[in-house]
């Protein structure tokens, strides 16, 4: 119970008179001080008295507009008090948002129940910018009596749970010239033993696990049930390979290509984790490599790709330029250099020069990102390997390269591409030259496709390829052998 | 003499200063003005009058009451502790027959009382734990 300065001021009225009547040994200023007295002790107990059937029967409640929301949505939280009976009391309740949420103006958040109304509703909009679940906490209640003597304030009433989600393309499309796929991991080697020998942590046992998995030296350390957890012996080594450079974040907020990748890479991390394959995670920015996460089969380690993985966010490049020059494949040069030795024209001649240069074709590719980080991530793997690249067809040229290094030596290549046509914005009078650059992405795409070993599908937002594929009556080119 | 300004225009101007302090000041402030300004009033052998006054100026005090709910219970209830706090106060004088010391036996149990109803909220309100 708090005194307000009114009822300070009363106090020292009451002293004052106190005072003046030992003072002046007067007998009659009492009266004053008694007056005084009185009128406070009073007005406290029945304010004790008013303040206890106001907690007892006042009602708030929270309702939130919707319990699931992404980030930075706006949603609405509705909060509303009610009591039985008009009382002296006036009630202010103060909604108390996650710490997480946006800051709301106090006068916004709150309404005020005054003395003689029974119910009170207000209205607030909320975003929160970060994922996950967050509370909506008790209110705060503050009490204040009619004579403006006292006030209570105190946190109590109901919390609501909110889950924020991070913002996700949910019409993914994974498939191959239009067509959806319906499984992207593929067949898998069974007759996995589930436990590996070489330890990789201890963690606390959970309801399901198998006792003789306790680990009783740690549990008797621990005073709590602990399981050693091992690095399972997968059959194969799975790395992933997220582009996340600058053309990556081409896009609708949350709706970029990036998004859409990181899905994808969600997935794969699932897959992964069910059948226990090792799993290295491997982020390329515009300036080289940004995550590097060496496989591993464990629980934590699938959990910390997933992080990573929703971490992720284009990069901007150091050099404002970006590499939009296109270099002729040696072995397409080389071609044209045969046809032009049977040509005598000036022409050919000056021509001969710049074809018979593959240098600079050699140093561009070496010079990418992603093909650096390939072979970097390849590098200390030994036996068989599942690379995941995921990316989009900016730069054709060097995914090629990249995805034919990577399928050197047996290893199995899975790309998922996004075509950046369906991402970038476009109005109906482009709609054939949309369709002429969709049939290109997946010219190329059947390009890879046909690489040894090398498996490619496109990912995408399926409301998009559907608009671009009823577009135009010509579909697109039908899939050869690969 | 008392009835010279209980009936005079002193006790006109007593009234219209009490009655502008209750609107500007709020009740119990214009009671403890009233009580300062019967200070300066000549009071030999004007008992009755006195009493009247001091009957005033109780009105005037349990009229901060007035806008509340059950207004009647808090006014009742102020009369009560105003007759305890009295007795008390001549039980305290006849025993010392010294003002101060009803002085002191008045702060001492208003205080008491006021610090227990404080203790009693928090522990009605289940408040205890989170003051400590």
């Amino acid at each position: 119970m708090h005194p307000s300065r009114r009822y300070w001021a009363l106090v020292g009225v009451g002293v004052f008179f106190v005072l003046l009547a030992v003072v002046l040994e007067r007998p009659l200023v009492l009266s004053g001080a008694a007056g005084i007295g009185a009128v406070l002790v009073v007005s406290q107990a029945t304010t004790v008295s008013a303040f206890t059937d106001t907690d007892d029967s006042l009602d708030v409640e929270y309702t939130l507009s919707q319990s699931r929301v992404a980030v930075d949505d706006t949603m609405f939280v509705t909060m509303s008090a009610q009591r039985p009976t008009e009382s002296d009391v006036a009630v202010t309740v103060t909604a108390q948002p996650p710490l997480a949420a946006d800051p709301i103006d106090e006068s916004e958040r709150q309404l005020r129940l005054a003395p003689g109304t029974t119910s009170a509703t207000t209205s607030f909009e909320m975003t929160v910018p970060l994922a996950g679940r967050v509370e909506l906490s008790e209110p705060t209640v503050t009490l204040a009596d009619r004579q403006g003597l006292f006030k209570e304030t105190y946190q109590r009433g109901p919390t609501e749970t909110l889950t924020v989600e991070p913002r996700t393309p949910r019409d993914i499309h994974i498939g191959q010239g239009g067509d959806r796929m319906l499984a992207a991991y593929g067949d898998h080697p069974q007759n996995q033993s589930g436990a590996g020998l070489t330890p990789a942590g201890l963690r606390q046992y959970l309801p399901g696990d198998a006792l003789n998995r306790i680990d009783w030296k740690a549990t008797a350390r621990q005073a709590s049930p602990y399981i050693r957890e091992f690095e399972v012996e997968a059959e194969r080594t799975t790395l992933l390979i997220v582009d996340q450079r600058a053309a990556m974040g081409v896009g609708p907020t949350g709706r970029t290509m990036l998004d859409f990748t990181r899905e994808v890479g969600l997935g794969l991390v699932q897959s992964a984790a069910e059948y226990n394959d090792a799993l290295g995670l491997y982020g390329v920015g515009d300036d080289g490599l940004t995550v590097t996460r060496a496989p591993t089969a464990t629980s934590a380690g699938y959990q910390q790709i997933r992080r990573a993985l929703h971490e992720l966010e284009p990069t901007r490049p150091e050099s404002q330029s970006p590499d939009t020059e296109t270099t002729a494949h040696p072995a397409a040069a080389r071609r044209a250099l045969r046809l032009l030795s049977m040509d005598d024209s000036v022409l050919s001649e000056r021509i001969s020069p710049f074809l018979d240069a593959s240098d600079a074709y050699v140093q561009r590719i070496q010079g990418d990102p992603l093909f650096e980080a390939v072979r970097r991530a390849q590098m200390n793997e030994v036996g068989q390997t599942w690379t995941m690249i995921l990316t989009n067809d900016s730069n054709r040229d060097q995914l090629r390269e990249t995805a034919r290094i990577a399928s050197k030596r047996g290893h199995s290549v899975l790309i998922f591409l996004t075509p950046a046509v369906l991402f970038e914005e476009r109005s109906l009078a482009t709609r054939s030259e949309t369709h002429q650059r969709y049939v290109s992405f997946e010219e190329f795409r059947r390009e890879l496709h046909g690489l040894p070993r090398v498996t490619t599908f496109e990912v995408g937002p399926s409301e998009q390829l559907k608009t671009i594929l009823n577009s135009e009556s010509v579909s697109p080119p039908s899939e050869s052998s690969s | 003499m008392a009835a010279v300004w209980l009936a005079g225009p002193i006790a006109l101007v007593f009234v219209g200063v009490l009655g502008l302090g209750v609107v500007v000041l709020s009740s119990p402030f214009a009671f403890a003005l009233g009580q300062v300004l019967l200070l300066g009033l000549p009071t030999d052998g004007a008992v009755i009058a006195i009493v009247i006054v001091e009957c005033g100026l109780c009105c005037i005090l349990l009229s901060e009451y007035s806008l509340l709910d059950n207004s009647g219970r808090y006014q009742l209830g102020t009369v009560m502790a105003l007759a305890i706090l009295g007795g008390i106060g001549v039980a305290a004088l006849v025993l010392s027959e010294q003002l101060w010391v009803v002085a002191a036996v008045w702060t001492a149990l208003i205080a008491f009382v006021a610090y227990g109803l404080h203790r009693v909220e928090l522990v009605q309100l289940n408040l205890v734990r989170q003051e400590t």
